[in-house]
């Protein structure tokens, strides 16, 4: 009887090691393979590493103050996910059917070629990407209502191995619902970057989940040097044309702060930005009075909104009429590519293309420097 | 007997002298105060007609500061002179310009030129026309005015009114909702800013066009001193004293939708200020005699007007703060405080 008892548990023993052994092997191979660092020049709010065939990437903010960073872990769908930590979120890669939410991501995704992933789009009608809209036509993408508001069951029904999506302060309904649902979220932070590359970079973070790391960092790499190859042109003019942006809605005229996006830009094509010693990034609410009284004399108006025309301007409030700018018809406004719907591409392809917009500000400013180049998103006010 | 006798000359001696001083004082303080400081010295000589030291100085002076403070005179004036008729019709100290749907009604108009804009496909830059706005906030105001209006024909009491025109707020507020669902984020940020209110927006032609209109607005109320003062007896007593209800509750609610209705088109809907400043007044005054509480509202209307506005230029500072925020972040703790010192609202009511 003895021996039997013993006999059964050196068995049962036998058993148990040998179940808990590959797993012990796998995560020793874990620690073996060499975690390898993915380059990221220019985009701070992101970090990605190589683990064998696995990809991390962790995103400190995935909104402003966000508690805890957020962390995903990219394994191709061939492979078993490895441990990992509870708090990591799971994407099996190449994603092959995703939904997006908002404009910002679609270049990216068009650049990597990736479009046909892409199968459900909250206001279709605000997409400027010709391509994309296609898609919309032939029915490939399904509309998903509002942005603030997705229509949950289009979206369940699409079965999205992904939904992309943004969240100004963390609290997004939608999203969370998704979540419930199984349906892991990608927070998308670019906006939180502070320099205009640093926003472009995030087509790498894009890239990862569609395994196409390379291309994505090639795609990067055009960029950049478009933007530093015009940024270069700039620093050979001595002058520097003063300018002031925005437009007054009611009393209010909302000023970009000094450390902002759009100064930022201002700065590199050569641009004296009236309030780039201010150290706010975000916008500014100003009386007109105290925009007038500094900008009065400025030589050039960049980004007077989405006003066609000077007589619009004036029409909207004729105090503009004031401006040394406007009198000289100095005004340029981002309306070059605004569709029958009144989305604007400027908002969509914008923030991924910097070096377009770059291009765009020095025309403006030095024309001189780019005389062969027509302008992609501005246009001058007549 | 005496002592109501004095109080009546104090009262009369604050009407046409302490008020009208105290408009002036800061008529001038508004000119003075905002967000670009300059020197006393250059706007006085700027007002005489002279140059400023600086040319921008001369233009903040006679094309932001002027047109804004008198526009504040006139807001401040029309929705407490349209507060104060209302209140006497209904008999209810919670009745303000925009029960009637004035309010409701112009943002529906509002809202279907900036948010349905991209829907119906009209060309994106035309709710930035302040003419445009101007139309469609006057369309609006007017249409849901002359619904209630056809329902005061057939309602006998005033307060069945009251409820219609609320529920009509209700109804044009659930079509904002309804555009406002189905726009897209800068259109619905343009619609939320003009909901907020504006001063100093108006150009001197729409200035000359909106000063004829408050006067007319004013006349008619006060062509009507003695109606009103019967109703605040009740609406029979009224009509038991050969007042033709019907005529006279038309003329108020003409006479509202025009100040009303007009300050609204060109300001956006500012809020609190024709509710709260005819408590203010009746109750600094002590009567509820409309001779008196009538220009008394139009004067407190101004005074309190340019306190807010010269708070909502933040002076000395180159921010701003929403004019609506400031007429309530002020007014309401006043209120209270006000009521809570005299400790009962009714009596204003005759009852």
């Amino acid at each position: 009887m003895n021996r039997f008892i013993a006999l059964f548990l050196t068995l049962c023993f036998a058993l148990v090691s040998c179940e808990q052994k590959p797993q012990n092997n796998s995560s020793e191979n874990l620690e073996i393979a060499e975690k390898q660092e993915i380059l990221i020049e220019d985009a701070v709010n992101f970090s990605m590493w190589k683990q064998g065939n696995n990809t991390y990437i962790e995103v400190p903010q995935s909104y402003k103050g966000a508690p805890t960073s957020t962390k995903y872990l990219l394994v191709p769908k061939t492979d078993t996910v490895p441990d990992h930590d509870e708090d990591i979120i799971i994407i099996r890669t190449p994603v092959e059917r995703m939904v997006c939410t908002a404009t910002v991501h679609l270049p990216a995704i068009e650049m990597l070629n990736e479009i046909d992933a892409l199968v459900g789009f909250p206001s279709t009608k605000f997409i400027s990407s010709e391509k994309i809209n296609q898609r919309v036509k032939s029915g490939n993408i399904q509309e998903l209502g509002m942005d603030s508001k997705l229509n949950m069951e289009t979206l369940t029904s699409l079965e999205p191995e992904a939904v992309f999506g943004y969240t100004l302060n963390g609290n997004s309904q939608d999203l969370e619902q998704v979540n419930r649902l199984g349906i892991p979220v990608i927070l998308q932070a670019a906006y939180l970057e502070k320099t205009p590359l640093g926003r472009a970079e995030w087509v790498k973070f894009i890239g990862a989940f569609f395994n196409k790391q390379e291309l994505a960092e090639q795609k990067y790499k055009e960029i950049k040097s478009a933007y530093l190859a015009v940024k270069e042109k700039v620093k050979t003019t001595e002058n520097k044309p003063t300018a002031f942006t925005g437009v007054v809605y009611n009393d209010v005229w909302y000023v970009p702060g000094g450390e902002s996006w759009p100064a930022k830009l201002l700065d590199e094509a050569g641009v004296n930005y009236l309030w780039a010693n201010d150290s706010s990034s975000g916008s500014m609410s100003m009386a007109f009075e105290a925009v007038y009284d500094k900008a009065a004399e400025a030589d050039k108006w960049i980004g007077a909104a989405q006003y066609k025309s000077l007589q619009e301007l004036l029409q909207s409030n004729e105090r503009y009429a004031q401006f040394k700018a406007f009198k000289e018809g100095e005004v340029y406004a981002y309306i070059k590519r605004i569709n029958e719907n009144g989305g604007n591409d400027y908002f969509e392809a914008g923030t991924a293309r910097p070096d377009l917009i770059l291009s765009d500000l020095v025309k403006i400013a030095h024309p001189e420097l780019l005389p062969d180049y027509e302008m992609y998103f501005y246009e001058k006010l007549k | 007997m005496k002592t109501a006798l004095s109080s009546q000359r104090s009262f009369k001696l604050t009407l046409w002298v302490v008020l009208p001083l105290c408009i002036a004082a800061l008529f001038i303080l508004d000119l003075v105060l905002g967000s670009v400081s300059i020197p006393l010295k250059d706007i006085i000589h700027i007002i005489l007609g002279g140059e400023g030291s600086k040319t921008s100085w001369t233009n903040i002076i006679w094309e932001f500061r002027m047109p804004r403070a008198i526009t504040t005179l006139l807001v401040g004036a029309a929705l407490s002179v349209s507060g104060l008729q209302l209140q006497t019709l209904f008999r209810n100290p919670l009745a303000g310009p925009f029960v009637l749907g004035i309010s409701t009604g112009a943002s529906l108009g509002v809202a279907i030129i900036v948010l349905a804009g991209s829907m119906i496909g009209a060309a994106i830059s035309f709710y930035m026309n302040s003419w445009a706005i101007i139309l469609a906030s006057t369309v609006g105001s007017s249409l849901v005015l002359f619904m209630v209006l056809a329902a005061s024909f057939r309602v006998r009491d005033s307060m069945t009114l009251l409820i219609i025109g609320l529920m009509f707020g209700s109804f044009t507020g659930a079509l904002v909702s309804v555009l406002q669902f189905y726009s897209n984020s800068e259109e619905i940020k343009i619609y939320l800013i003009w909901t907020m209110g504006s001063l100093g927006r108006l150009s001197w032609e729409q200035i000359t066009l909106l000063v004829p209109i408050v006067i007319a607005g004013i006349a008619i109320s006060f062509s009507m001193i003695k109606p009103l003062n019967t109703l605040l007896l009740s609406e029979n007593y009224a009509q038991s004293m050969g007042v033709n209800i019907k005529k006279v509750r038309l003329s108020i609610i003409l006479s509202t939708s025009i100040l009303a209705g007009s300050v609204t088109a060109f300001c956006g809907p500012i809020a609190f200020i024709g509710l709260a400043v005819p408590h203010l007044v009746r109750l600094l005054v002590n009567t509820s005699d409309h001779k008196y509480t009538l220009p008394a509202v139009a004067m407190g209307g101004m005074i309190i007007m340019l306190v807010c506005d010269i708070v909502s230029q933040v002076p000395n500072s180159e921010f701003i703060l929403p004019i609506n925020a400031v007429t309530s972040l002020i007014g309401a703790p006043v209120v209270v405080w006000v009521l809570l010192r005299k400790r009962n609202v009714k009596q204003a009511f005759g009852r």
